[in-house]
């Protein structure tokens, strides 16, 4: 349940962006944040690859560098995936009211 | 003949998909739920297939080795977007799923038209997804000409190829709807990968000593084939800007995002995210069949650059046989895509739009009949704009994710920002899909090579923020009910 405390008079809807529920908390919100950081990174990782490693030397598991690089970035998406996965499965609802402090 | 063995190899693999794709409607019941999100009820070895089968097209099974021969290194991008292209689903799709749970969503434009009370949104968004759609099915169905053509060597011709596989899939999706398309996936998804893996290692050291042999070999012929940049296929600007809309847009495609509401449980939903790359790096060895071809066949001989895959295995003397399974896979790739776009365009002519726009409601049995005409509908204009018109695969592709990446915004601002409102919604999202198609019809200029959907989505990004702010907010008992959605979401 989520307290009610915040909007008891005319509830304006605020402008701002809501990207946690409120209670949330701190230490879940900055988890949460590395976590979509990490993600973004390899997501402008494989956008920029080319700043890396635009060659194709050298050749590595029989790919040119620029290729390497680029399949790297999917298997790292693949372990960093699979570590949030089990962290989830670890704590299968990481709601506020869980990890009261 | 030679060629009779390959085509009996290919029509047995059409009659099993069928056998499949029938078989899974048997015995289930008549209902939309049933028909567009069976009936919620997917675990993560189907969704897998499911979504891996939808994700990965002939746009990359054709078009990746096309590309791989004729622009080199710029064939990276679709390695690079296609491995990462569910992550953004981690998030959003446990919020879809239980949106649809709760308030009995079907489709992507349900979702939409609810949180922001407009059924203009719901016709505007499914018109511009159908759309969309269009072209990109035409490409599946050049891919199911292209493979008949090889396949009979040139008896069964273009329009007959393309319409005999596009026939069995609108059989099966006719009759079982996604439980049909998903059980094909899976049947299509199992060759896709085998084949691929199989065909990559094999062109490189059939033709060359390993694949470390064949990319030096191809920098000694063609030094710049293997980069990008100035002086290559593809400028930086453009093969970054590539990748971001691609990344930003896939999720948004509606026939991929509409099957959150599939999923028996957010768990299965998480799982298919997490272990979709290991469908996608079959994009490797599908990129060396291209590579391999790069030194075999000048690009004037060969014609249009999508067909290196058929060219080099009739080059190759292998047995007919394995020619069969090969163009088998190549149509798995072509078909799993067809089934679920035809499946979510006749789902969304007639729930997001007949159904927004009809004063009196179908009941849900006329519903769900009304989807399966409307897919048959679909099915047969996209044959005719599939036979008539002409691009290469790719090329069309992109000119369709422009305008599918301008619904990112509306779904971030579903979830995540309570001061959207219909107005700022409906002039964002129109205004980035105008924006980008006036670009790619060249009436204004775009601003560099930046891609068109880019330029877009910050027009749509403005008008959404700028006219929500200006007019009035909406109800926030309304909004209470999406706020609700993110429980666990810490």
């Amino acid at each position: 349940m989520q307290p009610t405390d915040t909007e008891p008079d005319s509830r304006r809807v605020k402008s701002g962006l809501r990207l946690f529920s409120p209670g949330t908390p701190r230490w879940v919100k900055v988890r949460n944040s590395l976590w979509a950081a990490a993600f973004i990174l390899v997501v402008l990782f494989e956008a920029f690859y080319w700043l890396f490693g635009n060659q194709v030397e050298p050749i590595i598991l029989g790919l040119p560098f620029g290729m390497f690089l680029v399949t790297s970035g999917i298997i790292v998406a693949f372990v960093l995936g699979l570590v949030l996965f089990l962290q989830d499965e670890e704590s299968p609802t990481s709601n506020a009211s869980n990890h009261d402090h | 003949m030679t060629t009779n063995l390959t085509l009996a190899i290919v029509f047995g693999y059409l009659f099993i998909v069928l056998l499949v794709g029938v078989s899974a409607s048997v015995g289930r019941k008549n209902s939309l739920v049933e028909f567009v999100a069976a009936s919620r009820s997917f675990g993560p070895v189907v969704m897998y297939f499911l979504v891996g089968g939808a994700a990965l097209s002939a746009v990359a099974f054709l078009g990746g080795p096309g590309w791989a021969f004729s622009q080199g290194a710029a064939s990276f991008y679709l390695l690079g977007y296609v491995g990462i292209v569910l992550l953004p689903w981690y998030v959003l799709g446990p919020l879809a799923m239980r949106a649809g749970t709760r308030y009995g969503y079907v489709t992507q434009a349900q979702l939409f038209a609810d949180r922001f009370q407009s059924k203009a949104l719901s016709v505007v968004v499914a018109a511009v997804s159908i759309l969309a759609f269009v072209q990109y099915v035409t490409i599946q169905m050049k891919a199911g000409g292209y493979v008949f053509e090889v396949a009979s060597g040139n008896r069964i011709p273009f329009w007959a190829g393309a319409m005999i596989s596009y026939a069995v899939v609108l059989l099966y999706t006719f009759l079982g709807g996604v439980r049909s398309v998903a059980w094909t996936n899976v049947l299509q998804g199992v060759i896709m990968l085998v084949m691929a893996w199989i065909l990559g290692v094999y062109f490189a050291y059939a033709l060359y000593d390993g694949p470390a042999d064949m990319f030096r070999k191809i920098t000694e012929a063609k030094p710049t084939h293997l980069l990008v940049g100035p002086g290559t296929n593809m400028s930086f600007t453009t093969y970054s800007t590539s990748v971001l809309v691609s990344v930003l847009g896939g999720l948004m495609w509606p026939h991929l995002f509409m099957k959150a509401y599939t999923a028996a449980s957010e768990r299965s939903l998480k799982l298919t995210v997490i272990l979709y790359p290991t469908f996608a790096i079959c994009l490797v060895p599908v990129l060396l069949i291209g590579f391999a071809g790069v030194l075999q066949v000048s690009p004037q001989e060969l014609g249009p650059p999508d067909r290196i895959l058929p060219w080099m295995f009739t080059q190759l003397e292998f047995s007919p046989l394995v020619v069969g399974l090969i163009l088998a896979a190549a149509l798995a790739a072509a078909m799993s895509t067809q089934d679920t776009i035809t499946h979510a365009a006749g789902s969304m002519f007639t729930i997001d739009i007949v159904e927004q726009l009809r004063e009196k409601k179908h009941t849900d049995a006329q519903a769900t009949r009304w989807v399966r005409i409307f897919v048959v509908v679909f099915g047969f204009a996209a044959y005719l704009v599939a036979i008539l018109g002409g691009q290469t695969l790719i090329a069309l592709l992109l000119g369709a994710y422009g305008s599918i990446v301008q619904l990112l915004p509306l779904t971030l601002a579903t979830f995540f920002w309570p001061r959207a409102n219909a107005a700022g919604a409906l002039a964002g999202f129109i205004g980035g899909v105008a924006f980008n198609y006036l670009i790619v019809l060249d009436v204004v200029p775009g601003v560099g090579e930046i891609h068109a959907g880019i330029q877009g989505l910050l027009i749509n990004l403005i008008l959404l923020v700028g006219v929500s702010l200006l007019t009035k907010p909406m109800d926030p008992a309304h909004l209470d009910r999406f706020k609700l959605l993110r429980g666990d979401l810490n």
